[in-house]
């Protein structure tokens, strides 16, 4: 298997992104017209079929989400794309949509016709402006030929696709924090039950998936799931796009084969990363954004595909691998993590608004030689679980992973137990 | 700082056909009109009575959402992001180059009302040094002289300065 | 919203909580069928008469097949379900939360108002909180005391957000809202505005509805003290509904305390007279049906719409200003009282000076009070109003029972001809009508889902003519029938709008093991509140 590939960011690049002519030549809806003679059931086979992961972090299977909504009674059925992209370490939302938003696009119209939905909806985080004006003039391209608005190519189905920005919270990639921030309020999570398949935008049946994610659909449809599959590792088909950024010496967007390249891969090889710069040596990288594990040199050789790094520990996420060198220290680094969860909260919840204030003050106070005492050692770990099993939403509740993973790779640097005891703060 | 009329403001609803869903989208093209890069007590209360929403909801979402400000800022916002992969790639470098260029702490505006500089979480800039932003685009960090070109760039209005560091793939 | 999905009827589910096998109807919720086996699961921002918020997260369970814990306030129940209320895990996730919550509260227990009566106290007592794990640190910010009645001490917030909720779902005025994130998330007023400058009625659902004491009314039993020490002319005049609460916050058995008890006992505390509320609710009645018939002459404006306290007129000013126009600015007991008060030592040899103190369930009264900072249109107004929660605080400070004390009679209410009250029409059926509704409303009712509703109606005979008297209980109904006077769909002659959902029984003012005790009888369920 080559280390790199050219599935989802087929024609990055090298064509114009908004030519309907560019994309059609890489063979660009082409799986939409497959799709118009397909059942709904079929689509998602194929989807199914290929292990499809949802790519936006969660990993959850796409064709077991197509297939709840689908048997899900009620309507309008409304589709949303989050483009929301705030895992710090993550960029390549980003890139497809300035380089193939038809791909995109394309992917959502398959979504519309699969669940007969009128809508379609992109909620794209506000710091992406200038994306969002790009994909209103896509949007805008495909209407003008057919491929949006009334009577898609001819057929009976009619789909819409509409922007809709954010303002500014990372906690709105949560995706019923989303789904509120997309209906003009405050994006704080919602209660669940009801889940948002069933009570999702404007109370009516959802599906929200990542931009990765649709951009995959077209591929999977004119591959067919088998080949898709075969493309990627025997648990989860195609290809994943890893952000890498850190110490490496080439940062940037790779789309690699999932089991075909291990994180020594993408790190180290001359095609991807290129090593640590400055001669350094590799301290630790993190994975999958703010909310994924660290994982140290002895996991370099773990093939890069989600179920191999569950097993290990590690994730896939977001796609985000974040390469620090020797010289960082991993207490150092986990405060500013606990910063930025702490910052980003919604504060509804008391877990994750109380506690990763507290959380990154007690990385502090690792840092300082001798302060650290075996009760602190104590309430931190009473603590995470609190924060883990006890927050509102996938913010709170993943906000400690990082720092449970560095507990275990770094045992040394989070004990204090070999500082004298020092007085109570 | 001359803020938004009643009637620029009521154009800027009507472009989004006074719909209530589009809330989050108005005030931030009522903020950008503002000229004050911000939506003041009274623009609130103009939309809630106009799109019949309650001032708190208009509210709660003017705090909530990072980039919204109740009080005036600068014409450019500056922001230099302080999210980890920045951080330790050059991020407390680039932010001290913008604050000693600009003259200003973060939260602070030119006296010339022209710059705020702020810190900001990740915009999706990553892996070239510590990434600063200036309105809608991204920049690498850079050396000093790098990053007081394009922050000259926008005091003369020549966008060419600002090539340099502009943020690419 | 309601995201919650409509259960389908009828269905009844079985379930097992803590190894106790119980069948309820589908919809449920897990914290309302384990109350049906005795298992009382800890909440902080969970109210039975507002939608669930699940943020405190003191009431999550276990639940066997799930590896996630779900929220008792928020789930419904499900067939085959193993729920376990009480473990270990839980034990200590609940009490990590609780000194989360006490890493960012003062510990002023002791001169709080809500001392022995705080829903935060009460779980960090029954968890036996004893080191905090997070000690907390000040600053605290000031208490808010922009309106003349509620003092909002925001240091005491616990963020459960029962007040934005009552606020918001329950009355939908929208004076108050959650605001920022993370570390700044906060209730607060839009741009920090004054209660007053918002459409704020005072109802006082938000202080009624707040587990400690960031929200309270403002006590001024002290200034009560004050006053008869410094006057031995202080009368005082008390609702009926005051009784109630005044039983609950003693513990008394309900109906222990009559009008007579209270007389006597507000005289032993120095009051030279007490007057009969009602006697000058029926004063006031006939200022009002003047008013109603000279409208109904002139074929007027019509339906005349009375908010039951002037803070009325503030909400529809903000949210529907068009119906100003019909608005009548009732003349209300209480500044009869004051009027009254004033003006009968004309000319008569009694020592001054004389003083009017009101006790009602209400909070909006406050606002009328000459010590209010709202009170600046120099009319007729008490010395002070004062809730049921603070009269029954300043009758514990007393050492009697009140109950043992001989039934006195109210001081009759003379209007002799050196006396004048403005406006003092005679008695006549519309007054009376008008006097029947004030009743209903102070009365209340006390089961928001039983019969009555939100909305009365009586038809009144007037000069052959039937009118329609419109009885609204709550803002939310009170938003609904202003819209249908809006577009002409109501024809009523009169509208009465009573700011609180449960009428002055269950206001705003009112004692809070009332107010607990009538969500109970109402749901069926235990209430911690009350110890």
């Amino acid at each position: 298997m080559a280390l790199l590939v050219s599935m989802v960011l087929e024609g990055a690049g090298e064509t114009d992104p908004l030519s309907i002519k560019d994309y059609e030549s890489l063979g660009g809806f082409a799986a939409l017209r497959a799709a118009f003679a397909l059942e709904p059931q079929a689509i998602i086979r194929e989807i199914t079929g290929a292990k499809l992961l949802g790519r936006g972090g969660a990993a959850y299977p796409a064709g077991k989400k197509w297939e709840q909504l689908l048997n899900i009674e009620g309507s309008p059925k409304y589709i949303v794309c989050n483009a929301d992209e705030g895992e710090p370490g993550t960029f390549k939302d980003r890139r497809i949509m300035e380089a193939v938003p038809l791909r995109l696009l394309e992917g959502m119209i398959i979504a519309g016709l699969t669940f007969n939905s009128p809508r379609g909806f992109i909620y794209v985080r506000g710091e992406y402006r200038r994306l969002q004006r790009r994909l209103a003039e896509a949007i805008q391209i495909l209407r003008d030929a057919g491929y949006l608005g009334e009577r898609i190519l001819g057929s009976p189905f009619s789909f819409e696709i509409t922007t809709i920005s954010g303002a500014g919270a990372y906690v709105c990639g949560e995706n019923s924090a989303l789904l509120n921030s997309a209906e003009g309020l405050a994006g704080r999570p919602r209660i669940k039950p009801p889940h948002l398949a069933e009570v999702g935008l404007f109370l009516k049946p959802t599906l929200v998936n990542n931009v990765e994610s649709f951009a995959n659909i077209p591929l999977v449809l004119t591959m067919g799931g088998e080949k898709f599959l075969q493309a990627g590792h025997p648990q989860s088909g195609g290809s994943k796009l890893v952000c890498l950024s850190g110490h490496v010496r080439a940062p940037g967007v790779y789309e690699v084969p999932l089991g075909g390249a291990t994180l020594r891969d993408i790190i180290f090889s001359p095609q991807l990363g290129d090593g640590i710069r400055d001669g350094r040596e590799l301290g630790f990288f993190h994975l999958g954004g703010q909310s994924g594990p660290l994982g140290g040199p002895a996991d370099l050789d773990v093939p890069y595909a989600y179920y191999p790094l569950r097993e290990r520990g590690l994730a896939v996420g977001s796609g985000a691998v974040v390469a620090l060198d020797a010289s960082v220290s991993p207490v150092e680094y986990l405060q500013k993590v606990a910063e930025f969860f702490s910052r980003e909260s919604c504060g509804k919840c008391v877990p994750c608004r109380e506690g990763n204030k507290i959380l990154a003050k007690y990385l502090q106070k690792l840092q300082i030689p001798g302060a650290w005492t075996p009760e602190d050692e104590r309430r931190l770990s009473d603590l995470m679980v609190a924060m883990r099993r006890a927050s509102f939403c996938g913010l709170g509740q993943s906000a400690t992973t990082a720092l449970a993973s560095a507990q275990k790779l770094f045992p040394g640097r989070f004990a204090g137990a070999s500082a004298p005891a020092a007085s109570e703060a | 700082m001359p803020e938004l009329s009643e009637s620029q403001a009521r154009a800027i609803m009507a472009d989004f056909h006074d719909d209530p869903q589009r809330l989050i989208a108005i005030l931030l093209d009522i903020q950008e009109a503002s000229g004050a890069n911000r939506v003041e007590k009274k623009s609130a209360l103009l939309v809630s009575e106009t799109l019949g929403v309650p001032l708190t909801r208009i509210y709660e979402i003017l705090t909530f959402y990072s980039m919204f400000s109740l009080a005036p800022r600068g014409k450019y916002l500056v922001e230099a992001c302080e999210s980890a992969p920045c951080h330790f790639d050059g991020g407390e470098t680039t932010l001290s180059h913008l604050a000693d260029i600009l003259g200003v702490s973060p939260g602070e505006t030119t006296a010339d009302g022209l710059f705020t500089l702020e810190k900001s979480a990740c915009f999706g800039a990553c892996g070239h040094g510590g990434a600063f932003k200036i309105g809608d685009e991204a920049y690498r960090g850079g050396s000093r002289n790098q990053i007081a070109s394009v922050i000259r760039s926008y005091r003369e209005n020549s966008p060419r300065l600002r090539e340099g560091l502009a943020w690419l793939y | 919203m309601d995201r919650n999905a409509t259960p389908p009827a009828a269905l009844a589910v079985t379930l097992s909580i803590d190894g106790a096998t119980v069948t309820v109807p589908a919809g449920t919720l897990i914290l309302e069928a384990a109350r049906a086996v005795g298992s009382e699961i800890p909440t902080l921002c969970q109210s039975d008469s507002l939608p669930p918020r699940a943020v405190c997260r003191l009431c999550l369970v276990e639940c066997d097949g799930a590896s996630k814990l779900k929220a008792a306030c928020a789930t419904p129940v499900w067939e085959g379900a193993r729920v376990v209320t009480v473990s270990p895990a839980l034990r200590r996730i609940r009490q990590t939360i609780l000194e989360l919550i006490l890493s960012d509260h003062p510990p002023d227990c002791l001169t709080c108002p809500r001392n022995l009566n705080c829903e935060l106290q009460l779980w960090a007592t029954r968890f036996g909180i004893r080191a905090l794990a997070f000690p907390p640190k000040g600053p605290w910010p000031k208490p808010i005391e922009d309106s003349g009645a509620l003092v909002r001490d925001m240091s005491k917030c616990v963020k459960c957000g029962r007040c934005v909720s009552a606020c918001q779902d329950g009355q939908e005025v929208g004076a108050l809202t959650a605001a920022f994130r993370a570390g700044q998330y906060e209730i607060v007023t839009p741009f920090r505005q004054a209660l007053l400058e918002g459409p704020c009625v005072h109802c006082g659902e938000c202080a009624a509805a707040c587990p400690v004491g960031a929200i309270a009314e403002k006590d001024e039993s002290e200034a009560a003290f004050r006053l008869l020490e410094g006057s031995n002319a202080t009368a005082a005049i008390f609702s009926a509904e005051t009784l109630a609460g005044t039983e609950d916050f003693l513990g008394y058995p309900p109906g222990s305390v009559t009008p007579g008890n209270m007389v006597a006992a507000l005289k032993r505390l120095g009051f030279f007279e007490v007057l009969d509320r009602a006697a000058f609710a029926r004063l006031a009645a006939r200022v009002e049906a003047e008013k109603l018939s000279r409208a109904l002459e002139r074929e007027g404006t019509l339906p005349l719409i009375a908010g039951c306290a002037p803070t009325f007129r503030a909400f529809v000013s903000a949210r529907y200003p068009e119906a100003l126009k019909f608005l009548s600015n009732a003349i209300s007991p209480e500044s009869l009282f004051a009027f009254w008060m004033v003006d009968r030592f004309r000319g008569a040899p009694l020592p001054r000076p004389a003083r009017a103190v009101s006790f009602q369930p209400c909070l909006a009264r406050k606002l009328e009070s000459r010590a209010s900072a709202a009170n600046q249109k120099g009319g007729p107004a008490v010395d002070l109003a004062l809730t049921a929660r603070e009269l029954a605080r300043t009758l514990r400070r007393a050492s009697f029972d009140l109950r043992a004390l001989p039934a006195t009679p109210f001081d009759p209410l003379v209007l002799g001809p050196s006396l004048t009250l403005p406006d003092a029409p005679a008695a006549s059926p519309l007054a009376e009508a008008l006097y029947a509704v004030q009743r209903e409303g102070e009365k209340g009712r006390p089961h928001a889902k039983g019969p009555g509703g939100a909305l009365r109606e009586f038809y009144v005979d007037f000069k052959g003519e039937k009118l329609l008297f419109v009885l609204v209980f709550g803002i939310q109904a009170a938003r609904k029938v202003l819209e249908r006077v809006l577009d002409g769909s109501l024809k009523a002659a009169y509208v009465k709008i009573m700011s609180c959902p449960k009428g002055c029984l269950g206001g705003g003012g009112q004692a809070l093991e009332t107010l607990a005790r009538l969500r109970m009888e109402e749901n069926g369920a235990g209430d911690p509140a009350i110890p």
